[in-house]
């Protein structure tokens, strides 16, 4: 038999391949000729085209509908940053009016742990010093600004906490609220006072990184507050 | 009493305490699945509400055990919403990715409680909102996270970056290459036994208490607790230890030399330590008052500065 | 048909989750399908789909054109599907086999071994006892209608290959449904 010089277009065949459509092509109208002749590829032919109609009528496997929810919320995780490489711009989403995200921005290269470590620790000379207040107003200014911006944006998300981790942050806002009063009240008293001054600014810049944690963290947990009580409420009965 | 079992009992007093008149169902799920994660692979777990505690150990599987929980009186409602709790886990050759996926993550009325082991080797990323994040024995990195909840880090090598909001954050001999941060705002951060270069830890109402930890950049900060070191100093060792209200005690061992500026505007100072000149020669050997305290001491090869606003602040001598 | 694809392509590079969504719909039944079958899992299909799609996101922005989204997106699938199988395979200790293999094995008797009705069920199990090559091309042509063109896009193999190992697939697949 010379089957094998033309199984390279069986498959063609059994996928509906003609000669009358390859006139061009005497392969085809030989292997035709061929098949008339020849029970093993006219059994070949047979079975392949059974499986072949089978495969193409298979049931389509349907995706739950769960499975684009949980698409669309891994992308939305995606798109934000874990807290640890937040930078600069990346802490909150598009809607941060920009004013406030700039002057926010600008705390975040002031404030924290980059801003130690390039900062060394005072040697007793510098501290000695007593610092020109028109250093430390421009620096206050600046705390005080990103604070208002992050508070407006703060209440805007009220809603978003739950109830335990809301009180608790408010509690600690008030605790640094107090530091912040002392600082300022002694800086009244004693002006030239560089400890008071650091005192203040120390506090200013922790109130900052609270309200951006509890900006970030409304922001992360997302979501409307009222709806699964409700749906689980609706279950429940 | 193991950790877990501290836990568990904690929960069931919590549950008992808050049982409303009409008997509380709850339906619980086990959920087991193994995976392998090649060597220094990550492993990635995010959860909403529950515990995690993350075991490091040999071989190369993952192996990762879960308990969905959910309570409604209604137990049909209740087995609803434990259908609704989805843990999807993700297996690439160098990563574990575990996510409980819950429809409305705020107020989901479920949690899951997960119990894992990694191979040793593994880094780790655990986040998670409400519940607490117990690791040990990890060999790569440790970052975890979590809003009302505590963190303890035991036997890790390469500490990162611990979070937490309304816990404590407890450090237990680690160790770090990189930068470490801890912080939390109303809880405690306990180090016991930290080896690194860099550390930052903060909390604003909390205590914060160190000791045994050879570091080399140490800052530390609180609004409202007291902060304690204890241990002896590294040499060129840079410390900065502020509080606004609480206080800020050394108990220093062992022989660096070291010199110190020490700063409170209405607390107290007081000092074991007798001072020589300070190294800059500023005014006054050893100058003192009761505020100030500033000089320096054998060497004065590391740098102290401690600075409080009420608080009262000692050096101790060991 | 290109110039609706950068469209759609480019909307939801521009963040249009809408246009992200459409694309879901479009592609995701026909996907999951294929995945299902490629792993042979439900549940690992949904997961392996998520992350298929999640990179998709990510990798929209270096879609170009060049070829049909619907291809580039069956080509993230099945790349997908592909090191799923192969991680399985390292971890069960089993060899893998190359796309590129030849060599079919021929049923004894020349007679029709297949009935003329094939059973979906044991279609469905005999397809996922094919090798991971022969399956991928099988699942792609004959359940999925594509050319050996469009395969060899989806897969980069050659369409020679993508000729033989549908001849390959079909040919075991006979073997497995003739007894």
């Amino acid at each position: 038999m010379n089957c094998e010089l033309h199984d390279d277009l069986l498959d063609d065949y059994v996928d509906g391949a003609r000669a009358s459509d390859h006139r061009s092509d005497e392969r085809f109208a030989a292997f035709e000729q061929h098949l008339t002749g020849c029970t093993r590829c006219q059994a070949l032919v047979a079975d392949l085209t059974s499986i072949r109609l089978a495969a193409s009528t298979l049931d389509e496997h349907i995706p739950p509908p769960r499975l684009w929810a949980r698409i669309a919320s891994s992308i939305d995780e995606q798109q934000r940053q874990p807290w640890w490489q937040r930078q600069l711009g990346g802490t909150f989403s598009a809607w941060v009016p920009a004013a406030v995200a700039a002057s926010i921005a600008l705390l975040l290269v002031a404030g924290g742990w980059n801003a130690w470590q390039q900062r060394r620790v005072e040697t007793p000379q510098q501290v000695a010093a007593p610092q020109p207040e028109t250093e430390s107003i421009p620096a206050e200014q600046h705390y005080e600004q990103a604070i208002a911006g992050l508070q407006q944006l703060a209440q805007a998300q009220n809603g978003a906490l739950d109830p335990e981790t809301r009180a608790v942050l408010t509690k600690n806002l008030a605790v640094i609220d107090r530091a912040i009063d002392e600082s300022r009240a002694a800086l009244d008293q004693e002006p030239a006072s560089a400890l008071a001054q650091e005192s203040l600014l120390e506090a200013l810049e922790t109130k900052v990184a609270l309200l951006q944690e509890t900006v970030a963290l409304a922001s992360d947990t997302g979501g409307q507050p009222e709806e699964t009580a409700g749906s689980a409420r609706e279950l429940d009965q | 009493m193991s950790y877990v079992a501290r836990v568990l009992v904690a929960a069931l007093a919590g549950i008992t305490l808050a049982l409303p008149a009409a008997a509380q169902n709850e339906v619980a799920e086990r959920f087991s699945k193994t995976v392998h994660l090649d060597q220094n692979g990550t492993f990635d777990l995010t959860n909403v509400t529950g515990d995690v505690v993350i075991t490091g150990t040999t071989g190369r599987d993952v192996s990762i055990d879960a308990v969905k929980r959910v309570q409604r009186p209604n137990p049909r409602a209740a087995r609803a919403l434990l259908a609704m709790i989805d843990i999807q886990v993700t297996e690439q050759a160098n990563r574990v990715e575990v996510r409980t996926l819950v429809p409305r993550p705020r107020n989901f009325p479920g949690s899951v409680d997960f119990t894992v082991m990694v191979p040793e080797d593994a880094s780790v990323i655990v986040k998670t909102i409400t519940g607490s994040i117990r690791a040990s024995n990890i060999k790569g990195e440790l970052r975890a996270d979590t809003v009302a909840g505590s963190i303890s880090a035991s036997g890790v090598r390469k500490l990162a970056a611990l979070k937490c909001v309304t816990g404590d954050v407890e450090i237990v001999d680690a160790g770090a290459d990189d930068p470490v941060t801890a912080s939390t705002v109303s809880g405690n951060v306990i180090v016991r036994g930290l080896r690194a270069r860099a550390v930052q830890l903060t909390s604003v109402s909390g205590n914060i208490h160190i000791e045994d930890a050879p570091i080399e950049r140490l800052m530390v900060k609180t609004v409202q607790g007291n902060l304690e070191y204890a241990g002896d100093l590294a040499r060129s060792g840079r410390y900065e230890f502020n509080s606004h209200s609480g206080d800020i005690r050394l108990v220093l061992s062992g022989n660096t030399g070291f010199e110190v500026l020490a700063n409170t505007f209405s607390g107290m100072v007081r000092s074991d330590f007798t001072f020589n000149r300070g190294r800059s020669g500023a005014e006054g050997a050893g100058a003192q008052g009761p505020r100030t305290l500033r000089g320096a001491f054998g060497d004065a090869s590391a740098m102290v500065a401690l600075r409080a606003f009420s608080g009262n602040i000692s050096l101790a001598r060991r | 048909m290109r110039t609706a694809d950068l469209e759609l392509a480019a909307r939801c590079r521009a963040g249009d989750a809408g246009a992200f969504e459409e694309l879901y719909r479009q592609h995701a039944r026909r996907l999951f399908s294929l995945v299902v079958r490629m792993i042979g899992s439900v549940d690992d299909a949904e997961d392996l789909l998520q992350e298929v799609f999640l990179q998709a996101h990510r990798k929209l922005s270096g879609f170009r054109g060049d070829s049909a989204l619907g291809t580039w997106l069956y080509r993230l699938t099945m790349n997908h599907c592909l090191d799923h199988l192969r991680a399985r395979q390292v971890r069960m200790n089993r060899a893998t086999e190359s796309l590129d293999e030849e060599g079919a094995e021929e049923p004894a008797a020349p007679a029709p071994a297949v009935p003329a009705a094939v059973s979906r069920l044991d279609l469905e199990r005999a397809i996922n006892m094919l090798p991971d090559g022969a399956r991928a091309v099988f699942l792609l042509h004959d359940v999925e209608g594509f050319e050996h063109r469009e395969i060899a896009q989806i897969l980069g193999i050659s369409e020679g290959t993508s000729k033989s190992q549908v001849h390959k697939a079909r040919m075991k697949l006979r073997m497995i449904l003739g007894r």
